[in-house]
């Protein structure tokens, strides 16, 4: 359903010194550099597939959902999404297709969500009875339906999100793409949101593209993850496998039947201490030598409880961010 | 096709959703202009103590500026949507209608329409309200079907005045801010057009520079269909040179909206 090859994005950016004098200088003479939002990325995505983008803030994230739904042309190489080449922005290609943005709203602000549904299912062309349908279902799932009168402007953020949502799935769109759709929502805002997706995913199917910055909804939506970095893909796979690859340590906790005198220490080529105090510690041990570990600290220690754990993939990703590990 | 009417439906009713907005820009556009008209041409009027300046009486000057008021009113179509255009660029806005599966420029122009609608209904009430207290000219020829040839002239040449506020708009794509251009565009249009003096008080070479422009299209043209000041065949050379005019800025529009969509970063979002 997508298919994208060596895609690439270089914006023009002009630099402006500070202050005032910089001010007056850039009247007369600007300089220029490009940034490489995207460097040479290639990937496809099946149809029912949901893939999770994550990326630091500026990682190239956005620019990659723009380019695929045809907002932006591409420095260089190619796309395909449902066999269009997205940019050209063909009706049929633009018919077939929802982004959904957190932080940009994309409905009429003066005109309640009624008006603006309205008009999209003109603008998409949805016959009387697929309208109503969709609507009805939305309005229920998402339980908005008190809100259609008001305008945009006056909802709440999560009401506003919640809106938007419905109007970029009216169509029933073949490919989704959801740029931080939880951004700025409350908790339990954000799991209704992350429901909403997830059953939506299950019936109509589509291939679905979701970046976010909270792992809550790449966990709960996500089997497969794309991690970016300065526009650089550095990890395509299962979610399951991103801790494994990268991470080459498990947390081993344990808890004692007393209270210890000192502190703990595993010989050093078994792993290190990250926390301890009186009653429970946690070290850092090589996956290959869980097993040896486990095995020294029960024959040394009064231990009364002992568990195993990769390592917080939340954090995993955080580090993978800032370059390490690598 | 029905989203043309959902389009227009929904810049009326934007529109009518600022109940204040809608009386204060009808009052200040229409009848704030009408008045300071009037007063100052009575001045003159009764400075030079004649009936008649360039074939105009006081009373027919008072419905050039009304024609002229509301013919701007209606050619402008409120700069609603339309004028947003550079707006939707700088913030990103342009973003939904690029997703969205329709023509942008039609859509924009869509709105615009609508909002000429507005000012008809604008026009309609202004000129009910201004004959019925001053009544009509002695050499009026003004009629009820100059009146719908006015408007059904101020209605077209809406659409270049639109072409033209598409262009200056989407320089947007290149530079962030286009206001200032839009400044000088609208004061252009005001005084080329004919708003703040009739042409026939400009100068011979004044006059020759006007009509290589499409300024007087935007007002004269209309303003002089309202009055029947108009022969067939004047109506129909600058019918003509409407036409030429458009058919030119329907290419270039396309032409800078290929190329700036090509620059767009959607930034903003």
């Amino acid at each position: 359903m997508i298919e994208v090859q060596d895609l690439t994005k270089t914006f023009r950016i002009h630099k402006k010194e500070a202050g005032l004098k910089g001010s007056i200088r850039a009247l007369f003479h600007r300089e220029w550099h490009s940034v490489e939002a995207l460097k040479s990325v290639t990937f496809n995505v099946k149809a029912g597939e949901t893939v999770g983008l994550v990326g630091a803030n500026g990682a190239g994230k956005t620019t990659l959902l723009k380019l695929l739904s045809g907002i932006l042309h591409p420095t260089s190489g190619s796309a395909k999404v449902l066999g269009h080449t997205p940019w050209e922005r063909s009706n049929q290609f633009r018919r077939q297709i929802a982004l959904i943005m957190g932080q940009k709203a994309q409905l009429w602000w003066d005109l309640p969500a009624a008006d603006c549904f309205l008009l999209l299912k003109e603008i998409y062309e949805i016959p009387q009875n697929q309208y109503q349908e969709s609507l009805d279902s939305l309005t229920q799932l998402l339980d908005v339906r008190n809100q259609m009168n008001t305008q945009i402007r006056r909802l709440s953020l999560g009401e506003r999100m919640k809106m938007e949502l419905i109007a970029a799935l009216l169509h029933r769109p073949r490919v989704v793409f959801l740029d931080e759709p939880t951004i700025g929502l409350d908790v339990n805002a954000q799991r209704a949101l992350r429901d909403f997706i997830a059953n939506y995913s299950l019936q109509w199917k589509p291939a679905l593209i979701l970046t976010s910055h909270y792992m809550e909804d790449i966990k709960h939506l996500c089997r497969r993850v794309v991690i970016i970095r300065e526009g650089d893909f550095i990890y395509d796979g299962p979610l399951s496998k991103v801790v494994h690859q990268f991470t080459r340590h498990k947390v081993v906790t344990v808890a004692l039947d007393a209270p210890l005198n000192g502190s703990y220490a595993l010989p050093k080529h078994l792993g290190e201490v990250l926390s301890c105090d009186a009653t429970l510690a946690r070290f850092k041990v090589d996956r290959e030598r869980i097993a040896e570990a486990s095995s020294w600290l029960l024959q040394n220690c009064q231990v009364s409880d002992l568990s195993i754990e990769e390592e917080d993939i939340s954090t995993v990703i955080s580090k993978l961010f800032l370059g390490s590990p690598s | 096709m029905k989203w043309i009417k959902m389009v227009a439906a929904m810049e009326l009713k934007k529109s009518l959703t600022y109940r204040v907005h809608f009386w204060v820009q009808f009052v200040g556009h229409v009848g704030a202009e009408l008045l300071v008209a009037y007063f100052l041409w009575k001045a003159v009027f009764e400075t030079r103590n004649t009936t008649s300046i360039g074939g105009f009486s006081l009373l027919t000057m008072t419905y050039y500026y009304l024609f002229s008021a509301c013919s701007l009113r209606i050619v402008r179509g409120g700069e609603g949507e339309a004028g947003y255009i550079s707006t939707d660029i700088y913030d990103g806005s342009l973003t939904r209608y690029l997703l969205y599966p329709l023509p942008f420029l039609g859509f924009k122009y869509v709105a615009h329409l609508a909002q000429q609608g507005i000012g008809i209904l604008q026009l309609l009430l202004v000129f009910l309200f201004v004959s019925t207290v001053i009544g009509f000219p002695n050499e009026s020829s003004i009629s009820l079907f100059t009146l719908m040839a006015g408007i059904a002239t101020s209605l077209f040449v809406g659409y270049l005045y639109y072409l033209l506020q598409v262009c200056i708009e989407m320089v947007a794509f290149w530079q962030d801010v286009v206001w200032n251009l839009m400044a000088m565009f609208r004061m252009t249009t005001i005084f080329f057009g004919g708003a703040v003096l009739p042409l026939a008080f400009f100068p011979d070479w004044g006059r020759t520079v006007a009509h290589f422009t499409p300024f007087p299209l935007l007002i004269s043209y209309p303003v002089k269909t309202f009055l029947g000041q108009i022969t067939l065949f004047e109506w129909l050379e600058s019918f003509a040179l409407f036409i030429g005019w458009v058919l030119f800025l329907t290419l270039l529009s396309r032409w800078i909206w290929t190329r700036g969509v090509k620059q767009y970063s959607g930034v903003g979002i």
